[in-house]
């Protein structure tokens, strides 16, 4: 088993529901955050273009952030979602360092927090909430391994790219693009 | 003018001091506050309880669970599946409603004006007995001496429909939502004169089965209008056309076939040769127009010189373009649609814009088909009976030459205005507002206009839940608690199928805030209207309401929402 995400970036319109969804899913305090959105502008006037993408831990294969971690509270479980063990954390931030996406952040009570893929509701046959609770149906997710899972039908018919492939951690959050 | 008799006075949070004021009643500063009684893990939903609601962010009412865990905190919001307004999905706001509960900034208890010695004013917390009083006592003083109608609502929300029972009862017609005249007003109007019908709320857009979205100034995925943003998503995966005129690239500009960087102001040219292409090219709906239509030859003479290279010198959007997109349409229709927007006050023309809009549309022959505008469906629920409403001698209308304004079909608020500020040719004077949900200094065109009537008021009521510019003028402020903390009435909003929505509340109101229900209730009998509010409470009239049309208050308890057969 695999859990990944697909991010179509045709059809995500920025709106942020998926950060708000997330933060009243997940009790993140007041001004943190677990997911965000990217706005890319490219191009000059009239050829512009906006590429939106709802970005989070890339839940990566060969991940920086387990490795550096000195106590082990960073570890990977199964189906491939990287987790923190919040008393295990002693808050170093060795992670927060070592990632390439910026997908960590120090929570106020002394440890380091971040996307779990909502764990806690996979467990119980349900997706995440940011994919629950986007609007225009943009986030894609479920198991690789299982062709028929909504991220495996998303991926085989369009093309896709991953963010920063040069830093070889194989992350698993693939954009539609 | 001379200078404000009513001073600004800020409402600062009780015990910090700190200053909460103007836009920033609509951050998300409360979301997490329930984070500060729990640790931060999630919480499961099994463990929480669900109650039925219909969010109250926005005017598209999506209905939705609100999910209180064990202690009786508010967790979380979420869509309720079975709503056509939502499915399941509700937009950020919505998502972040429960800020509106959490909000350490709200107003806490009713506040009555007062002034130090020294001259400067302030506000003294006050009991809900006092305050209550006091605007009964104005109220009643005003309708004696210069009669009911010299008391205005202005109102926006579910709740004002109560609000305006209660001024109605006391024999006011000056009821207005800002809104109108900002937002919807000259596209119903538009649209009325076209079709006899207007687009309504939400908009009967087939959005879904549409092959041909056209957006003009419309910012369909910045604005958050949930289900056409659900259903633009769902036109894109069938690949349907977006065409998008907007001077600025926006978010549907950049998911569109085609953007046209138009001109600001010049919409109603595009708008003409568009028309002007369809009629040259004969690539109207010929059918539809003989059938339906009349003034067709009139139309046809009047766009014959407005050609796309004409247009081109006013809107810089090349003639080329505008041929091929007209095109786009007429291959599409009828399931096309030329979007009719929503706040479509913009430049002066905006009547005369809507109804080239609706005039376009009735040429692809959309209004009324798949994929085009739907008929739209809604549940009558009967109202509850009370006594006639007291005929008004006056209204805001009175107070301007005959024949001003004939084709509104609501009270204009600049009307209510204009009503309120002294003007020698008339002897109707409005001498009181009672303002709830609407920021009137943030919702009224020309701010000095809305202060200056402010300062004519004998008497300013102030009905919300966050302190904000128009709370800073009142001389009564009343809390009123949030949509998580209280009834209203049913939502019977229009959708392609006929569905009813209950919201009912999810937690008691917080601090001493109360619901608009006792609110009118109570001014009500200070009033002597208690025969307007005869039941003791809202659920007997929701329940008596929903027991006409085979539910009951029992079962939307238990659903939220219920879908009737058209
Ligand atoms: S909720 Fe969906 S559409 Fe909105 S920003 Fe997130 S991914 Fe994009
Ligand atoms: S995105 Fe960052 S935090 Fe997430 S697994 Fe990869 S390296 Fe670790
Ligand atoms: S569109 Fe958003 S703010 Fe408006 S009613 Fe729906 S959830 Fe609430």
């Amino acid at each position: 088993m695999r859990y990944a995400m697909a991010i179509d970036t045709k059809k995500c319109v920025g709106c942020g529901d998926c950060v708000v969804a997330c933060q009243t899913e997940n009790n993140v305090p007041h001004g943190y955050c677990r997911d965000w959105i990217v706005e890319n502008v490219s191009g000059s006037y009239p050829n512009v273009e906006i590429e939106l993408r709802s970005e989070r831990c890339n839940h990566c294969d060969n991940a920086p952030c387990v490795r550096c971690c000195p106590t082990g509270a960073s570890h990977i479980v199964e189906g491939g979602i990287v987790m923190v063990t919040h008393n295990e954390c002693i808050g170093c931030g060795a992670c927060i360092e070592s990632c390439p996406y910026d997908a960590r952040y120090s929570h106020p009570e002394g440890y380091v927090d971040k996307c779990t893929f909502c764990k806690h509701r996979l467990d119980k046959g349900q997706n995440p909430a940011c994919v629950e609770v986007c609007p225009t149906k943009c986030l894609h997710f479920g198991d690789l391994d299982d062709p028929n899972s909504d991220v495996s039908k998303a991926l085989k018919n369009r093309r896709w790219k991953v963010l920063a492939p040069e830093a070889g951690t194989k992350p698993q959050l693939y954009f539609l693009t | 003018m001379k200078t404000n008799r009513r001073q600004f006075i800020k409402i600062s949070t009780l015990g910090t001091g700190a200053i909460a004021l103007g836009l920033s009643s609509l951050n998300f500063n409360g979301i997490n506050a329930a984070y500060a009684a729990e640790k931060n893990e999630a919480v499961s939903d099994e463990d929480m309880t669900p109650y039925p609601t219909f969010c109250e962010v926005c005017f598209w009412k999506c209905a939705a669970w609100t999910y209180v865990d064990k202690k009786g905190e508010i967790r979380k919001i979420i869509g309720n599946k079975e709503d056509p307004h939502c499915n399941g999905r509700l937009c950020p706001r919505g998502t972040g409603g429960i800020g509106m509960y959490h909000d350490e900034d709200r107003l806490k208890t009713p506040l009555i004006r007062e002034t130090k010695e020294n001259g400067t004013q302030y506000y003294r917390e006050a009991s809900w007995e006092e305050a209550l009083d006091l605007i009964a006592s104005k109220m009643s003083k005003i309708k004696k001496e210069h009669g009911p109608e010299c008391v205005a609502l202005f109102s926006h929300g579910t709740g004002g429909k109560l609000m305006g029972h209660l001024v109605k009862a006391f024999g006011s017609p000056n009821i207005s939502a800002p809104s109108f005249a900002q937002c919807r007003g000259p596209r119903e109007v538009a649209f009325t004169a076209t079709y006899g019908e207007d687009v309504q709320s939400p908009e009967r857009t087939d959005i879904r089965d549409t092959k041909c979205l056209v957006l003009i100034g419309s910012h369909i995925g910045e604005n958050m209008h949930n289900g056409q943003i659900q259903e633009m998503s769902d036109a894109i995966d069938n690949g349907a056309t977006i065409i998008t005129v907007d001077p600025r690239f926006s978010t549907a500009a950049s998911h569109s076939k085609y953007w046209l960087p138009i001109k600001p102001a010049t919409d109603l040219a595009l708008l003409l040769a568009w028309t002007h292409v369809l009629i040259e090219e004969e690539l109207y709906d010929k059918e539809y127009i003989k059938k339906y239509a009349f003034g067709f030859d009139e139309l046809k003479e009047h766009v014959k010189d407005k050609t796309p290279e004409w247009a081109f010198g006013i809107t810089t959007i090349e003639p080329e373009i505008i041929r091929r997109t007209a095109r786009e349409m007429a291959y599409a229709s009828p399931a096309v649609i030329v979007h009719p927007g929503r706040h479509v006050t913009w430049y002066g023309d905006d009547t005369q814009r809507s109804r080239a809009i609706a005039i376009l549309n009735a040429l692809l022959g959309s209004w009324g088909r798949r994929g085009g505008f739907y008929v739209p469906e809604k549940v009558h629920l009967p109202k509850y009976p009370s006594p006639p409403y007291p005929k008004p001698s006056r209204t805001w209308k009175d107070a301007y030459p005959p024949g001003k304004y004939n084709l509104v079909h609501e009270v204009l608020s600049t009307g209510i205005c204009d009503a309120t500020i002294p003007n020698p040719d008339m002897d109707y004077q409005l001498r009181a507002w009672i303002v709830y949900g609407t920021n009137l200094l943030a919702s009224l065109p020309d701010q000095n206009k809305t202060l200056e009537a402010i300062d004519n008021l004998e008497f300013l009521v102030v009905i919300d839940t966050m302190p904000m510019d128009i709370t800073a003028y009142a001389d009564v402020v009343l809390p009123e608690c949030t949509y998580l903390e209280r009834y209203d009435f049913v939502r019977t909003s229009p959708h392609r199928e006929p569905f009813l929505a209950l919201r009912m509340p999810a937690a008691k109101p917080k601090y001493d805030s109360k619901p608009n229900w006792w609110i009118a209730k109570q001014l009500g009998s200070r009033l002597g209207l208690d025969e307007y509010f005869k039941c003791d409470s809202i659920e007997e009239v929701l329940d008596w309401q929903l027991k006409h049309v085979g539910s009951s208050l029992e079962e939307m308890k238990r659903i939220g929402v219920k879908k009737f057969d058209r």
